[in-house]
């Protein structure tokens, strides 16, 4: 005996001996069932290869057929959605989806289909799940925003908003966010969160087309948020490229006049009613306009004497309306002492008016600005017992707010 | 548990006994892989025979409509009635049974013609519209394709024992396209143990079926699950509701097969050829009557329910509707499986309850989609009674971790409820109602193991030492009445020694000896008081007085055990 182990049985081996007898008895039968396991070997992989083969043209057949019956359904889908029949649509779009789980664009139909269906939760949930495929995705997002809005979540309308005009978009991309943006702008303003949409518009303003049309309507959508000057750059802008654009001469006149710029206001409107006369909108306020620009004292390049007349004029002007609201309401205004505001700037009048003459005004010009001032106070009070000031009243009005800077 | 730790020195297998199981062992889990294959190119057969036969049979819409609907399920109900009949008797119900007899009582063996017919009946009785699912079939495809392998290979009658299992996890992983829910599912229900050997192999072909079935399929998940919000602590009684609604859903369904199935197996034989026909229908009437949402496997449907798609009235309904129809299919004997009807109902349901939930408390933050989700585990660990399985069935289809807790609370109401007033499980009550008595895994599960400590005695004195001389130990024992003494042996061991083999030492002239050198190098296999009682059965023979002995340290007696003891511990243990 050596001191070596049998490889297969580990029992000590003879000297010189490769295996022990056992193992080389063993031997014999083990070849028989080496010479079958090659063959089942064989045969396994072939049955397997065979199957392999089978079941390879049966899912090709299989998918071929899914994407056929998808492809229909979905056509039938459009087809449904273009003649309103909604219900039947959502189906279609449904099956389609059966056929093609992954498809994006047959899924954001069915959501499509169902917030027109008014199945409002279900789309959102449709929405959702493509919103964690694709969240960038412009059309997703702006879907997501609308619901959102619906429902009137603002915060997350609103981001779902930025998504929508940040987000990436398969045709015309710079359109498709530019109405997302005019969306979001629409939104905010419906919210009154003005500085927000202020921003936003300075945004969209920057990437708007050479389009008098979308200038138009970013300068209405500024005037809405009262920001003017802005709106007033929009208008000019769109009639540098249209002059006669009606539009837009409307709109410049109105951002104008709101800006206290009233001749400037004068001439857009003048030409607004060139091009459109029967804007009664433009009519009314040209017609302000003038007045306001009949009654300015302190307009530019007035001679003194003009001057003194409108102050007159303003004075004689206030004083009517303190007499005719009086009367209106069947009270007394000229009483001593004065008991009431209208009362006493009733008699601040008639003491100033008393002492006030063309030529004394030009002997005393800072007479201008006290008089005026009682005019405006006047005016200004004489609003809350006597109701809104019209035709040169409601002049002086926008005069005194010119002159203490607030805005029209 | 470990096995009891037998030194070096006491046993020495040759290298053959060890070489030729472990050859085995790899050659196992490489046909584990080669069953998960062929058993993944099969299924997706036979899911793809499904859809083409739905397709011709019921149309392309979804939901279909028409006259086929009521059809299609009739005629093809009455063919398959004959071919159960006539070729393939052994296709009837689901298949989680058949495997389960394969396993206990037919030493793995599962006929071919049986994956024919089970393929061919399933896939038309499911395509026509029986409200019965793809998965059971599949699970018993897989295990026929894998015993048919092993007949061919000539494995072992043990491993041909374990292959049906290993077939049909691979079966049941490709029809979910889940390969944990499928492992766990079978050795939860089929095998009832957890083993390493079979573990691997199950585990092997499970994952080599997925490969195969994505491979072909696709990677989609089996639903495409919406995100849910996080749930508040208080939702978690909302969802502990829907655990309760479950839960006795659960016991009406399998009250509903427990009552019918024998009624209709006792009908005149020629009944036979027609339940099926009779079921599918009525199943066809209810679908053309305006629920075709209940026919088939409807896993469209249970898509829909997680995206809000119904109102929980609608849910509801479907959930009754569906329990009703899976009912009717699954007693008329037409073979298909109760997974997918499972999930459907416990979709519909979950949604239901957390629908009429959240319009009684809009503030919860989970929609109805979410109680959809937990709703299919709550059902599978209610009626199938897989506890485990359906917590991790509803993370792996849902990808959704935060959903767990939920899930837990839901399915342990559920599965308590359905015990309470379902004691047997579903699948032991088929299998008794079939005439077959096959271990019950639920009922295995709770079995309590008898261990060592259960049966030994305290420590016998005197205890001998190795170093002692033979002399010294023969006065220490010659005038005790016990026989046997153990012999405490350094390096640590111990070994048995007879009084009337001392005193014949004593006469050898080995007196001076020590008794570690005179006592043979076999030490007795070192057992420890967790080990389970039936270990000791293995050596009790050998050596009748059996030290038990501390983990952390060897040379510390606990205890003593002798096959009176151990016969004692099974007595009083069974009793």
């Amino acid at each position: 005996m050596s001191d070596r182990l049998c490889p297969r049985c580990g029992e000590p081996l003879a000297a010189h001996a490769a295996e022990h007898p056992n193992c080389a008895r063993r031997r014999l039968p083990g070849l028989a069932r080496w010479r079958r396991e090659p063959l089942l070997l064989i045969a396994v992989i072939a049955i397997t290869a065979g199957l392999w083969a089978i079941t390879y043209f049966l899912t090709h057949a299989y998918a071929a057929r899914q994407d056929h019956l998808a492809r229909e359904w979905f056509q039938r889908g459009q087809d449904r959605l273009k003649s309103n029949r909604l219900d039947q649509a959502v189906k279609a779009f449904q099956t389609a989806i059966v056929y093609s789980p992954d498809d994006f664009a047959y899924r954001l139909h069915l959501a499509q289909a169902l917030i027109a269906d008014q199945q409002f939760r279900q789309a959102e949930t449709y929405l959702q799940a493509l919103w964690e495929e694709e969240p960038d995705n412009g059309r997703v997002n702006l879907e997501l925003a609308r619901l959102a809005a619906a429902r009137g979540v603002f915060a997350i309308a609103v981001r779902y908003y930025h998504g929508a005009v940040y987000g990436f978009w398969n045709h015309d991309p710079a359109a498709r966010r530019r109405q997302a943006h005019l969306e979001l702008v629409q939104y905010l303003l419906q919210h009154k969160a003005m500085p927000q949409a202020e921003s936003e518009l300075i945004a969209l303003a920057a990437e708007l087309p050479r389009d008098p049309a979308w200038m138009v309507r970013v300068g209405d959508l500024f005037q809405t948020a009262g920001v003017y000057d802005r709106a007033l750059l929009e208008y000019s802008n769109a009639l540098a490229l249209d002059p006669r654009n009606p539009a837009a001469l409307a709109g410049a006149g109105q951002a104008a006049f709101q800006l206290g710029r009233y001749e400037e206001a004068r001439q857009y409107l003048r030409r607004a009613l060139a091009v459109n006369p029967r804007d009664q909108q433009s009519a009314g306020l040209l017609r302000t306009a003038d007045l306001v620009l009949q009654l300015d004292p302190f307009a530019h390049r007035l001679g003194a004497d003009e001057r003194s007349r409108r102050v007159l004029r303003d004075l004689q002007q206030a004083q009517d309306r303190l007499e005719s609201c009086a009367k209106d309401r069947g009270m007394a205004i000229d009483v001593t002492p004065p008991q009431t505001r209208l009362q006493s700037d009733y008699a601040q009048l008639l003491a100033l008016r008393r002492r006030l003459s063309v030529a004394a005004l030009r002997r005393q010009p800072e007479l201008v600005d006290t008089a005026m001032d009682l005019v405006f106070r006047a005016e200004r009070d004489a609003v809350q017992p006597c109701g809104a000031a019209t035709g040169p009243d409601h002049a002086l009005l926008l005069l005194a707010r010119r002159r203490q800077g607030e805005a029209p | 548990m470990s096995e009891p730790h037998v030194p070096a020195t006491t046993l020495a297998p040759g290298a053959a006994e060890m070489a030729q199981p472990f050859r085995e062992d790899r050659l196992f889990l490489l046909l584990a892989v080669i069953i998960g294959v062929l058993a993944g190119l099969a299924v997706v057969c036979f899911r793809v025979t499904i859809e083409f036969a739905s397709q011709y049979l019921l149309g392309s819409e979804v939901p279909p409509s028409g006259w086929r609907l009521v059809a299609a399920p009739a005629l093809i109900g009455l063919l398959v009635a004959a071919l159960v009949i006539r070729l393939f008797p052994r296709v009837r119900g689901s298949g989680v049974n058949q495997t389960k007899a394969a396993l206990y009582i037919y030493d793995g063996a599962v006929p071919f013609s049986t994956v024919i017919g089970k393929f061919l009946c399933s896939a038309l009785a499911i395509g026509s519209g029986f409200s019965l699912g793809p998965e059971d079939p599949a699970l018993q495809i897989g295990a026929g394709i894998a015993s048919a392998l092993g007949r061919q290979l000539k494995l072992s009658r043990e491993r041909m024992r374990l292959i049906a299992p290993v077939g049909a996890a691979a079966g049941l992983a490709a029809a979910f396209n889940a390969p944990i829910s499928a492992v766990l599912f079978v050795i939860e229900e089929v095998i009832g143990r957890w083993s390493a050997g079979v573990l691997g192999a199950v585990v092997l072909s499970a994952v080599a079926s997925v490969v195969v079935e994505r491979w072909f399929l696709g990677f989609a998940p089996l639903f495409s699950i919406p995100a849910f919000p996080t749930v508040r602590p208080g939702e978690l009684l909302a969802y502990a509701a829907l655990g309760v609604v479950g839960g006795f859903a659960s016991v009406v369904f399998a009250k509903a097969i427990q009552i019918l199935r024998p009624r209709l197996k006792a009908m005149p034989h020629w009944t036979q050829y027609l339940q099926p026909g009779v079921a599918g229908l009525m199943i066809g009437l209810i679908g053309y009557f305006g629920m075709p949402q209940i026919m088939g496997a409807g896993y469209q449907y249970v898509d829909r329910a997680m995206h809000d798609q119904f109102t929980w009235e609608m849910l509801g309904i479907l959930a009754g509707l569906k329990i009703l129809a899976t009912t009717i299919s699954f007693v008329s004997g037409t073979p298909g499986g109760m997974f997918a009807p499972t999930l459907f109902i416990g979709a519909m349901l979950g949604g239901a309850v957390g629908g009429l939930e959240h319009s009684i408390f809009p503030t919860l933050t989970a929609t109805s989609a979410a109680y959809a989700l937990v709703g299919i585990g709550v059902l599978f660990a209610g009626f199938l009674r897989a506890p485990m399985t359906s917590v991790f069935m509803v993370l792996e289809v849902s990808g959704n971790y935060s959903i767990i807790l939920p899930v837990i609370i839901a399915n342990a109401i559920a599965y308590l409820i359905s015990r309470t007033f379902q004691p047997v499980p579903i699948f032991d009550l088929l299998s008794r109602q079939d005439g077959i008595d096959l271990p019950s895994m639920e009922e295995e599960r709770e079995v309590s193991v008898l261990r060592l400590e259960n049966a030994m005695q305290p420590p016998p004195d005197p205890v001998l030492l190795g170093s002692q001389t033979v002399q010294e130990a023969l006065q220490r024992v010659e005038h005790l009445p016990a026989g046997m003494f153990l012999v405490r042996r350094s390096p640590p061991g111990w070994s048995l020694l007879r009084k009337e083999e001392l005193a014949k030492m004593a006469s050898l002239g080995k007196g001076e000896m020590t008794l570690d050198s005179v006592l043979p190098a076999r030490r007795i296999p070192l057992l420890h008081p967790d080990h389970p009682l039936d270990t000791a059965m293995h050596y009790v023979y050998d050596w009748p007085l059996l030290p038990v002995v501390h983990r952390a340290d060897l040379d510390r007696l606990e205890g003593v055990v002798t096959m009176e003891d151990i016969l004692h511990a099974y007595r009083t243990g069974t009793e």
